[in-house]
């Protein structure tokens, strides 16, 4: 727990300040990779709802409209209603039940569109096992666990478990 | 056996072997039963020490099994003649011709040759072709033999024949039969006992990594790669139980994933 409070004080302390900091970026809405580690950190380590609304204003004022919105998707998961939370929950539970690939990917999608970035990742992850029966849809796999969330170790093992799959090279 | 992955037991009076052979055109599975003269208690078999009981009967499965590979390796190479022809390749078109000549004139070998050549191309037409869709490719037929015995082994009634299915068939497999192992029979007791009693001493191990799946980083540790077989062995069952865990009614997601289940308001 202490890592997530400390990653996440370093991301809001750190964050709004380098966001802002060079007027030439602003100018531009320039999605650096100072910024787009910093709103990594905050999509996958950040609970606190007010440090992730801080952060959205932070990117909205740069004019980095997109990341904003789903920071600010983010920071009202937590406060959604019970019954969509829950309904929610079992959406995720179908998700992982369904043998349909193509399924599982669009619900994933959809959490991904919620700003639930976890929970696509699992999923596309979880497709990505569903479909990796011949190499052309192992390396579609691959291909797509790249773009995903996830943990950089889960991601890792799990694409170094799908490039097995993959015949040798001559 | 040089060049295969295999895993030797004895149950029910019959000694058996569960492999996969790794050839030139790609793995190949085998599965052997050969029956025991005497008494001999079911467990796994040390083949570089083997007891004096089940010495010939290791023989005869060695000589069966290989009699299985060769068998689909030719297959494989029929398979793989044809598909190079198909894809325009001169030497195997000649080879083609080669053998229709020489099966007409009779040679045994070439006969033979024939017969699997023609099955393959009975089994597996030449794909409709339209313009546009020209560089879709077949399936790969390695990954297709492997998924039919993997999805056999996990159908085996036997607990031995389905722990020695999952030890041998898993490490090869790898995301794709985790997924597919979540989707079989929920796992046991009686599923860790079967692949506990096959792996032996190294147990404990397996034990350890079907406990800590959730936490890939604490499974690094194993040095030799035998320890990391079992160690993966018990991540890939850990994980796979992870999965069928969460897909209950109200399961709580947070002991899947807990990020996850932050998002989801747990």
């Amino acid at each position: 727990m202490l890592p997530v409070l400390i990653i996440g004080g370093v991301v809001l302390a750190t964050g709004c300040a380098a966001i802002a900091k060079s007027s030439r970026d602003r100018k531009r809405a320039v999605m650096t990779s100072e910024r787009r580690a910093i709103y990594d950190a905050a999509m996958t380590t950040l609970k606190d709802a007010d440090k992730l609304r801080s952060l959205a204003d932070a990117f909205e004022s740069v004019g980095l409209s997109e990341q904003a919105d789903m920071l600010q998707k983010r920071a009202d998961l937590r406060e959604l209603p019970d019954d969509i939370k829950e309904g929610r929950r079992e959406a995720f539970r179908a998700m992982m039940r369904n043998t349909d690939p193509s399924y599982v990917n669009r619900v994933a999608s959809a959490f991904e569109a919620a700003g639930a970035v976890s929970a696509a990742a699992n999923g596309r992850l979880y497709a990505a096992g569903l479909s990796a029966d011949s190499p052309e849809n192992v390396q579609k796999a691959i291909d797509d666990l790249a773009k995903t969330n996830l943990k950089a170790e889960t991601r890792e093992l799990a694409v170094s478990n799908l490039r097995q799959l993959l015949p040798k090279a001559e | 056996m040089k060049g295969a992955r295999a895993i030797t037991y004895c149950r029910d009076g019959a000694l058996r072997i569960f492999g996969v052979y790794n050839s030139s055109l790609g793995k190949i599975p085998f599965a052997v039963k050969v029956r025991l003269e005497g008494d001999v208690p079911d467990g796994p078999v040390d083949v570089a020490n083997p007891p004096e009981v089940v010495e010939s009967a290791l023989t005869r499965a060695e000589r069966g099994a290989m009699a299985q590979i060769n068998a689909e390796e030719m297959k494989l190479g029929a398979a793989d003649i044809v598909e190079r022809a198909r894809a325009g390749d001169q030497v195997a078109m000649a080879t083609l011709q080669l053998v229709g000549q020489e099966s007409q004139k009779g040679n045994s070998r070439a006969k033979r040759a024939h017969k699997l050549l023609s099955s393959y191309i009975k089994k597996n037409p030449p794909p409709a072709v339209s313009f546009g869709r020209e560089g879709v490719r077949p399936l790969d037929r390695t990954n297709v033999a492997l998924n039919a015995s993997f999805a056999k082994s996990l159908a085996a009634a036997d607990m031995s024949d389905w722990a020695a299915g999952i030890i041998t068939f898993l490490p090869i497999m790898q995301w794709a039969g985790i997924v597919r192992l979540s989707h079989g029979p929920t796992l046991k007791d009686e599923h860790h006992q079967a692949i506990a009693t096959l792996l032996g001493r190294k147990s404990g191990l397996y034990d350890y990594a079907v406990a800590n799946a959730h936490s890939p980083k604490a499974l690094t540790g194993a040095t030799s790669k035998k320890a990391r077989q079992t160690v993966y062995l018990g991540y890939a069952i850990g994980t796979a139980m992870r999965l069928q865990d969460v897909r209950r009614p109200n399961s709580r997601i947070s002991d899947f994933d807990q990020t996850t289940g932050w998002e989801l308001g747990e």
